[in-house]
């Protein structure tokens, strides 16, 4: 194995696919995905072979290749959460949003997903709203915390 | 608590006063093991890449906190970064290292300001030992978490594990000489530097109980101290340790140590308990475990990457009720064939969960079976 990362008189000498999954969650941030055109020129950008990029974009859950919704709501449905209701949630959600997990609802304001564990267990059930941990969720009205976080959320865009 | 205490680099600047083998030499002698789950040595970790040659070595915090039930690091990190950020400074000189990341969970993108600020209150002190630290998101992979995933994570290919040997010690990060500790190890060593240590366990407990949380016990603590300040409402029926470390039945007296817990054929790991009243169906909870290692098999490897979906199928058609009889004895075959060949830790010890289960709780799975109309089984 040859040494990638060096250090040399003027510093330290980046590896340049050390970048590259800093460089992804710009291109999501700015875009909301990461678009096949997007990829393409990082790659060549980069001096990557482009399977890489593609590899490693779709290894990871919180990286997409299709758009989404402004927001995603991401409930964790491990152990802890699930022996507090989780899927109750899950089930309260899907019929107050009419969108099943994994979909995004119209008018692509929100999109709702399962995640694993967000180590929150001692508050569950939880949930992300973007990168927001929401605790404590009410099973049954999914409504009312939903409303709320979004006016958190928008305080904090503003 | 003891994690609690902030020593306000004072162990800091005690470390470097000693020689690095004479602080190497206390870590050992402390006893500290790894508490992310594998239980190695700390100090013996430290000494491998001590004794490596070369300027450059890297060390990495593992902050990828997946097991499911675990919350402890988030915990420090949230309540006391200082107490980290000492911790990796100090393991920083033991080991000679130049160079550090902070492997943090894309879950955990709201505690990165803790870690920011605490980094930036004390960079006089990490540039006395010519040491740089950065942190490093990760974006959602709970095979990060193994020590190889990490390492490929970083240079920007799937974080998907190397094989061992060559170890990181030798061949790690960019092929430099790695050491990769967790956030709770690390954080234990300054109070180990500073004196006043005692060997306490961080427990995450969850689940059914009224008041869960963090709580630090002593090493030869039972599952009834633990449960005692969880309070549950409902009778506990049975104990998970976290997804990859099986289930035991809840028995008060039962010792809450790695020994204790591997002689009822479960294992403590990172000292997850969620606990499970009796209202609650074993196999339900198993279909969830089994859920999350197909959604976190990293496919590496064919036996996690198609057993899992086997054990899943199966779990799926019991709780469904469409199970067979035949399906119990199947659950083993799968689950011992996926922990005798798969390639890592993840695969390994994804199917604790139902064979433990098996053992322990056999008449719930047969009761599902029961209730079945007996269809063949046309998979």
């Amino acid at each position: 194995m040859s040494l990638l990362f060096k250090n040399t008189k003027s510093g330290w000498k980046k590896e340049s696919s050390e970048l590259l999954l800093s460089r992804l969650v710009e291109i999501q941030a700015q875009d909301g995905f990461c678009s096949e055109v997007r990829l393409r020129n990082l790659a060549e950008e980069m001096q990557l072979p482009l399977t890489q990029v593609y590899e490693v974009v779709t290894f990871y859950s919180f990286l997409r290749t299709h758009p989404a919704g402004h927001h995603t709501l991401m409930i964790c449905n491990s152990p802890s959460c699930f022996v507090n209701g989780s899927e109750k949630l899950l089930q309260n959600l899907e019929n107050y949003l009419h969108i099943k997990r994994g979909e995004t609802s119209s008018g692509e304001t929100i999109s709702l997903r399962c995640t694993s564990c967000i180590g929150c267990c001692n508050e569950a059930p939880a949930a992300l709203l973007d990168d927001l941990p929401l605790t404590k969720l009410d099973t049954q009205h999914p409504d009312q915390w939903l409303k709320e976080s979004y006016a958190n959320i928008k305080e904090h865009e503003i | 608590m003891q994690i609690l205490k902030n020593t306000k680099f004072k162990a800091f600047h005690k470390a470097l006063s000693l020689s690095a083998e004479e602080v190497i030499e206390q870590v050992k002698t402390s006893g500290l093991t790894g508490r992310g789950g594998a239980h190695f040595p700390t100090g013996l970790k430290w000494q491998f890449i001590h004794k490596e040659k070369g300027p450059d070595k890297i060390l990495i915090c593992n902050a990828d906190e997946g097991e499911p039930g675990t919350f402890k690091d988030r915990f420090i990190i949230r309540n006391n970064p200082e107490l980290l950020i000492e911790g990796i400074a100090i393991a920083a000189y033991a080991i000679g290292a130049n160079r550090g990341y902070i492997y943090l969970r894309a879950e955990y993108k709201n505690l990165r300001p803790h870690l920011e600020w605490a980094i930036k209150n004390h960079q006089n002190e990490l540039a006395q030992i010519h040491f740089r630290l950065d942190i490093f998101m990760g974006q959602g992979a709970y095979i990060c978490g193994d020590e190889t995933a990490i390492m490929n994570s970083i240079e920007g290919y799937r974080g998907e594990p190397r094989s061992k040997p060559p170890y990181p010690a030798q061949l790690g990060l960019f092929g430099l000489p790695t050491c990769i500790n967790n956030v709770t190890t690390l954080s234990n060593v300054p109070l180990i530097i500073d004196g006043d240590w005692s060997d306490f366990r961080l427990f995450s407990l969850s689940g059914n109980v009224s008041k869960p949380g963090v709580y630090e016990l002593p090493p030869d603590s039972s599952a009834g101290d633990l449960l005692a300040l969880g309070n549950p409402s409902k009778p506990i029926k049975a104990l998970f340790f976290g997804c990859a470390g099986g289930c035991v039945p809840y028995d008060p007296k039962l010792k809450l140590s790695k020994e204790g817990v591997a002689d009822q054929g479960a294992m403590i790991g990172s000292f997850a308990v969620i606990a499970v009243d009796e209202d609650q169906s074993i196999p339900a909870i198993c279909r969830n475990i089994a859920e999350f290692f197909v959604h976190e098999s990293c496919g590496g490897c064919t036996p996690c990457r198609e057993g899992n979906v086997k054990v899943l199928n199966i779990l799926n058609r019991l709780t469904s009720g469409d199970g067979i009889p035949e399906d119990i004895d199947r659950l083993i075959a799968w689950g011992n064939f996926i922990q005798d060949c798969a390639f890592c830790g993840l695969g390994q010890t994804s199917n604790n969960h139902v064979l433990s289960a098996l053992t322990h709780f056999r008449k719930e799975f047969e009761e599902l079976c029961k209730s079945s109309s007996m269809k063949p089984v046309t998979r």
